[in-house]
C-alpha cells in the first residue's frame, strides 16, 4: 500500500487532466492586454525587420545556421510484468483467468520493454488489500482495491467483478459491500456512485448524485464553503430487513433508495455535528431504526425523530468506527480515539435504555476497535487493526480479534495474516469471522486463521516506465581524474564522538539545506537559508568532523533574493571544490572560503522549481561531476576546472522522471562496482534499483528486492543518500529506517530500525523519525553522519521542530552516535 | 534564442500550472480547483506583461484563481479517476480529505503531498509558516485517524 503521502498525491493527480495552453487561450479569446511602450517597440521592431529584409533580399541567403546537438526525450510505453509468486497461504484460491490488457509495444519504434523481478515487489500489490466485506449464501464478497470479488468458500472459487464485467465504476474506488435480504449485492465507491447486482449482472442506482447536491455544502473551520472534495462523497451505507438501501452522503445528507426511487431522509432534527464526517458505519434495526456513526456522534432515526449519543451519554468515544445491531436488538459500537499518540476507545453496548462500555480491563485484546460485527447467533466481534504495513518501514505490531459469548470476553493475538487495520468484518453461518487484510481477506474460526488472496489474475500490471534520452557523449569514459586532495586526519588529542559544545553558533535550520563533504579539510559544507525557508538570502556554514563543532563562514553572493539555495552540493575530490549547482553554478574553496562564480547550468532554466529536480554525485574515475535532472532524466558531466558541460550518453533505457511518478531518487557513487547507484521510488508501484555504468553509459534496473523507503518527495531526497566506502555500501536514511545497498551483491539490507513504538513519532534508540535531514560519507571517521532535518513534536508548538542537531552511523555496526544535540531552547 | 510570447507563455505555463492546479485543487476540490486553474493561467496570458515579471507567480495567481473561480462554483465535482489509468488511491481518502478544513487539507496536500516547504505553502495559503505547521499537523493527525494509519514511514 503507497503511504499517506503518496496515495494524497496519486488521487489529486488523478483527479484533474492539466490545463493546456490552448485551452487557457480559448478562456482568455485570446487577448493579451499589451502596453502602449510594448506597441511602439514593436512597431519599431517592424521598421527593423522591413529595412533587414531588404538587406536580406540584396546579399543573398547563405547565412551559417548553427545546430547544437541536444539529448532529446521519449517516454516508452509501460511495461508487462509476470504475476507476483504466489505466497504460501493455507486455502489460497485458483486465480481467475483474466485477458492482458496492456499489450507491449511492438514495431521499429517500440521502446525497449523493463521487466521487474516479481520478488521486486515486497508489498501486497494494491489489488490485494480489502475494505469491505460482507458474508451471505456461501458467498463472501470483498471490495478490493481492483475490483469486487466473490469467494465461493466451499468451492473454493473466486469470481472478480471490475468495470470488464459491468461493474459501474473502478474497483480502485470500491470500499464498502453489503448483501441485502433478497439477495442483491450492493457496493458503494466514495465518490463513484452506487453498484447492485442482481445475481447476473451490475447495474447503477443512478440519481443519488442530483438529491446530494441539494444537500447543504461543506464548511471548513473558518465558516467558509468548503466546496470541494467533501462534497456529495458516499461515506457510509446500510440495508434494513425492508431492503431499504440508506446512503450517508457528506456533508449530513442522508438517502434511501427503494428499488426504484431515491428519497432525501430529514436530518434538520438530527443536530448533526460531525458534518462531513459522518456515515463512518451504518446499520439497520430489526425494528428498522437507522443508526449511523459518525466522528462525533451516533445518531438514531425511527423514521420520524432522531436520537443522538456522545460521550456525555456513556458512550467510550465520540468517535465511533463502527456500529452493528445484534439478532435482539442491541445496538454495539466500536469506538478509537487517540489513535496516534494514546490508542484507546471501548465497545459500549445500547439496550434502548443505557449503555454498557467494554474495554481492555475486561478482556478486550485493546480498547481501540478497528471494526466490530455481530453474528446471528448474537457473538460479538472486535476488531483490533494491526500497522503491519511492510512498505512502512517500521515494526509490525500484531493485531487482534475479541469475542463477546454474552457473557465474557475472549481475546486472541492475530499474526502473519496481513491483517491491516481491519476496517471491514462479518461473521459466516459457520461463525467463522472474516476481516479486510492488506493481503486479502483473513478468517477466524476461533483457532485458527485462514487467508483467501484476491486472484492473481486481478492484479494490477507492475508498470515501470522509463525513458530514452537519446544522444550524449562518452564523456566519463575518457576523462580521467587528476589525483585527489589528501583525506583530513583529525588532530592528535581530538575526539570525534565527544558531543560538540551545545552553546554554539548554529546554522539557523539545518535541516533541507544541501551539505557536502569537503574530504580534505574534513568539514561538511552546508548552505542553509539565512532567515529560514521563504527568507532571502543564504548562508555558508562548515561542520568540523573532528569538533563536532558549526562555523558561519564567508556568504556566498549568489542567490541572496532566492527563497532557498542551491539543489545540490557536490565535492570535486580532484579539484578540492565543493560545487554548488543549482540554476548557476558556483565553487567553494574551503581553505580559502571563497566562493568563485562559474556559468550556467545547461538545463535551460533558471526558474525556483526547476533546481530541486538535479541530483549530483561526482565520479573519482573521470574527476567530473554528474548531474541528473529527475525531470527530463537528461545527465550531464560537469568539468568544474574548465567550467563546461558535456551531455551523457545514457544508452536504450534511462530511468524515469518525476512526471512518471518517480518523485523519489537518491543517487550515489559505488566506488566497489565503478556504478552510481539510484535508489528509485516510484509511486504506488514500490521502488526499484537502478545502476548507472559511467564508463559504458548504460543504465541496468537491477533484480533485487528495494526496500520501500518513505524518503519524501521534492526536497527530502536530495542529500538521503551516501556511499560507505569502508562498508562498501550506498545508505540511504528514510524516516525511521536505514537502509544499504551492496551493489556487489545486488542485496539491499536495512541497517537499522526505529526500536520506538510503531508510530513516527517515536525517538527510540536514534534518531527522531525526521524528513529533510541530509546524509555525508565521513571519510576522516569512516562514517555515516546525519544533519538536521524536520521532527514531528506532538507537544510542541509548532508541531514540526527544526532538530539542528548532528549525528554519526556505523553502517558496520548500526550502531548510533550523537554527535551534536538540538539547541537548548 | 529568444522566443515569442508564446513560447514564454507555453513555457510559463508548463513550469507554474502543476503547482498552481494542485495549489487550487487542494483548496476547493479537482473540478472546481482545475477550472480556477484555468482562469487564473487565462488572466495570466492577458496579463503577461506584468506576470511574467514576477518573482512567485504561484501564488498571485491563486489568488487569482480563487477570486475568478468563486462565482463558477458548481455543485457536484468530477467523479475521479477515470476508469483503466488510474492509479491506486485508499478509497477512504477522498472522503476523509473532505473532512479536513480547507487550510488542513491545503496544508497535508501540498506538503505532505506534495513535498512543498512550509515556505511556499505559506505563500500561497497567506499565512505564516507556523500555521502551515498547524495545520498540517492537526490534519495529519485527523487523516490518520480517519484512515486507521498509524504511520506514514
Amino acid at each position: 500500500m503507497p503511504d499517506l503521502s503518496t496515495s494524497i498525491r496519486e488521487y489529486y493527480d488523478a483527479a484533474a487532466e492539466p490545463v493546456d495552453v490552448p485551452e487557457i487561450l480559448e478562456r482568455s479569446g485570446h487577448r493579451r492586454v499589451v502596453p502602449n511602450w510594448a506597441v511602439a517597440v514593436a512597431a519599431a521592431l517592424a521598421v527593423f525587420v522591413l529595412i533587414g529584409g531588404f538587406v536580406w533580399l540584396i546579399s543573398g541567403t547563405d547565412s551559417e545556421v548553427i545546430e547544437e546537438p541536444m539529448p532529446t526525450v521519449t517516454t516508452s510505453v509501460p511495461t508487462t510484468v509476470p504475476d507476483e509468486t504466489p505466497v504460501s497461504v493455507p486455502d489460497a484460491t485458483p486465480p481467475v483467468s483474466f485477458p492482458d490488457e496492456t499489450t507491449p509495444p511492438t514495431g521499429p519504434d517500440a521502446a525497449p520493454l523493463v521487466t521487474i523481478d516479481p520478488d521486486q515487489i515486497n508489498y501486497p500489490r494494491p489489488g490485494d488489500e480489502t475494505y469491505g466485506i460482507a458474508v451471505a449464501d456461501g458467498f463472501l464478497w470483498a471490495a478490493t482495491g481492483e475490483g469486487i470479488v466473490r469467494w465461493d468458500v466451499a468451492e473454493q472459487r473466486a469470481e472478480v467483478f471490475t468495470t470488464s464485467e459491468d461493474l459501474p465504476f473502478s474497483g480502485l474506488g470500491a470500499h464498502q459491500v453489503l448483501v441485502a435480504p433478497d439477495g442483491t449485492v450492493w457496493a458503494v465507491s466514495g465518490h463513484e456512485g452506487i453498484a447492485r447486482f442482481d445475481g447476473s449482472g451490475w447495474s447503477e442506482a443512478l440519481g443519488y448524485d442530483q438529491l446530494a447536491a441539494a444537500g447543504p455544502p461543506c464548511v471548513d473551520d473558518d465558516g467558509e464553503d468548503d466546496g470541494g472534495v467533501c462534497v456529495h462523497a458516499i461515506t457510509g451505507m446500510a440495508i434494513g430487513p425492508d431492503n431499504l438501501v440508506s446512503l450517508a452522503v457528506g456533508p449530513e445528507t442522508l438517502l434511501q433508495f427503494d428499488g426504484a426511487d431515491w428519497s432525501v431522509l430529514p436530518v434538520t432534527d438530527a443536530e448533526i455535528h460531525g458534518g462531513s464526517a459522518w456515515g463512518t458505519s451504518m446499520a439497520v434495526a430489526p425494528d428498522g431504526t437507522l443508526w449511523v456513526a459518525s466522528w462525533e456522534e451516533l445518531l438514531a432515526y425511527d423514521g420520524d425523530t432522531w436520537d443522538r449519543f456522545t460521550a456525555n451519554d456513556g458512550l467510550p468515544s465520540g468517535m465511533i468506527g463502527s456500529v452493528a445491531v445484534a439478532p435482539n436488538g442491541d445496538v454495539w459500537v466500536g469506538t478509537i480515539d487517540d489513535f496516534e499518540e494514546n490508542p484507546s476507545g471501548g465497545v459500549a453496548r445500547f439496550d434502548g435504555d443505557t449503555w454498557a462500555v467494554f474495554d481492555e480491563t475486561d478482556g478486550l485484546y485493546a480498547s481501540a476497535v478497528t471494526a466490530l460485527t455481530v453474528g446471528s447467533d448474537g457473538t460479538v466481534w472486535a476488531v483490533h487493526g494491526a500497522n503491519d504495513d511492510p512498505s512502512a518501514g517500521l515494526e509490525r505490531a500484531a493485531g487482534g480479534i475479541s469475542r463477546f459469548d454474552g457473557t465474557t470476553w475472549s481475546a486472541t493475538t492475530i499474526t502473519d495474516v496481513g491483517m491491516g487495520f481491519g476496517r471491514g468484518a462479518d461473521v459466516d453461518d459457520a461463525g467463522t469471522l472474516w476481516i479486510t487484510s492488506r493481503w486479502g481477506v483473513v478468517g477466524f474460526d476461533g483457532a485458527e486463521t485462514t487467508v483467501l488472496r484476491v486472484p492473481e489474475g486481478t492484479r494490477p500490471v507492475i508498470e515501470v516506465p522509463h525513458v530514452v534520452v537519446e544522444g550524449g557523449e562518452d564523456i566519463l569514459a575518457t576523462t580521467v581524474a587528476k589525483a585527489p586532495a589528501p583525506v583530513a586526519t583529525c588532530p592528535a588529542g581530538s575526539d570525534p564522538n565527544q558531543l560538540g559544545p551545545a552553546e554554539q553558533a548554529r546554522p539557523p535550520e539545518s535541516g533541507f539545506s544541501p551539505v557536502a563533504m569537503d574530504y580534505q579539510s574534513g568539514r561538511v559544507v552546508a548552505l542553509v537559508p539565512a532567515a529560514g525557508y521563504g527568507q532571502a538570502g543564504v548562508e555558508t556554514w562548515t561542520y568540523d568532523v573532528c569538533a563536532n563543532t558549526w562555523t558561519q563562514m564567508n556568504q556566498p553572493d549568489f542567490h541572496q533574493t532566492a527563497d532557498r539555495p542551491p539543489t545540490v552540493l557536490v565535492y570535486d575530490a580532484d579539484s578540492d571544490l565543493v560545487v554548488a549547482v543549482g540554476a548557476s553554478v558556483d565553487a567553494y574553496d574551503v581553505d580559502t572560503d571563497t566562493w568563485e562564480r562559474h556559468g550556467d547550468w545547461p538545463f535551460g532554466r533558471s526558474d525556483e522549481a526547476f533546481p530541486r529536480l538535479v541530483r549530483a554525485v561526482y565520479d573519482p574515475v573521470s574527476g567530473l561531476i554528474v548531474v541528473r535532472h529527475i525531470g527530463s532524466s537528461e545527465m550531464w558531466a560537469y568539468d568544474v576546472d574548465t567550467d563546461v558541460w558535456t551531455p551523457i550518453r545514457q544508452g536504450s533505457m534511462s530511468p524515469p522522471g518525476e512526471d512518471s511518478g518517480a518523485w523519489g531518487q537518491v543517487h550515489a557513487y559505488d566506488a566497489s562496482v565503478d556504478r552510481i547507484v539510484l535508489f528509485l521510488a516510484n509511486d504506488g508501484l514500490g521502488s526499484s534499483t537502478w545502476t548507472f555504468d559511467p564508463r559504458a553509459g548504460e543504465w541496468t534496473i537491477e533484480g533485487t528486492v528495494t526496500p520501500n523507503l518513505h524518503i519524501g518527495a521534492w526536497g527530502s531526497p536530495l542529500g538521503k543518500g551516501a556511499y560507505d566506502e569502508p562498508a562498501r555500501r550506498t545508505v540511504i536514511t528514510a524516516k525511521g529506517v536505514v537502509a544499504g545497498y551492496d551493489a556487489a551483491q545486488h542485496a539491499w539490507e536495512i541497517l537499522w530500525e526505529s526500536s520506538s513504538e510503531p508510530n513516527f513519532f517515536g525517538s527510540g534508540t536514534g534518531p527522531h523519525h525526521r524528513i529533510g535531514d541530509h546524509i555525508v560519507y565521513d571519510p576522516t571517521n569512516d562514517r555515516i553522519v546525519v544533519i538536521g532535518g524536520d521532527a514531528v513534536m506532538l507537544d510542541e508548538d509548532p508541531f514540526w521542530v527544526s532538530m539542528d542537531d548532528v549525528w554519526a552511523f556505523d553502517t558496520g555496526t548500526g550502531m548510533w552516535t550523537q554527535l551534536l544535540a538540538p539547541p537548548t531552547p | 534564442m529568444v522566443g515569442s510570447v508564446e513560447d514564454e507563455f507555453t513555457d510559463f505555463v508548463k513550469l507554474y500550472e502543476p503547482r498552481l492546479r494542485i495549489a487550487l485543487m487542494s483548496a476547493y476540490g479537482p473540478e472546481r480547483g482545475r477550472d480556477a486553474t484555468a482562469e487564473a493561467l487565462a488572466y495570466g496570458w492577458e496579463h503577461w506583461d506584468r506576470v511574467s515579471g514576477m518573482d512567485e507567480p504561484v501564488g498571485y495567481l491563486y489568488r487569482v484563481g480563487q477570486s475568478k473561480s468563486r462565482p463558477r462554483l458548481r455543485p457536484r465535482p468530477d467523479p475521479v479517476p477515470v476508469s483503466g489509468t488510474e492509479p491506486w488511491v485508499e478509497p477512504g481518502l477522498p472522503a476523509a480529505l473532505g473532512r479536513l478544513s480547507r487550510k488542513q487539507r491545503m496544508a497535508v496536500v501540498l506538503v505532505d503531498g506534495y513535498g512543498w516547504t512550509h515556505g511556499e505553502a505559506a505563500e500561497v495559503m497567506s499565512v505564516s509558516e507556523a500555521t502551515v505547521r498547524t495545520h498540517l499537523g492537526r490534519g495529519l493527525r485527523k487523516l490518520r485517524a480517519a484512515l486507521g494509519v498509524t504511520a506514514d514511514a
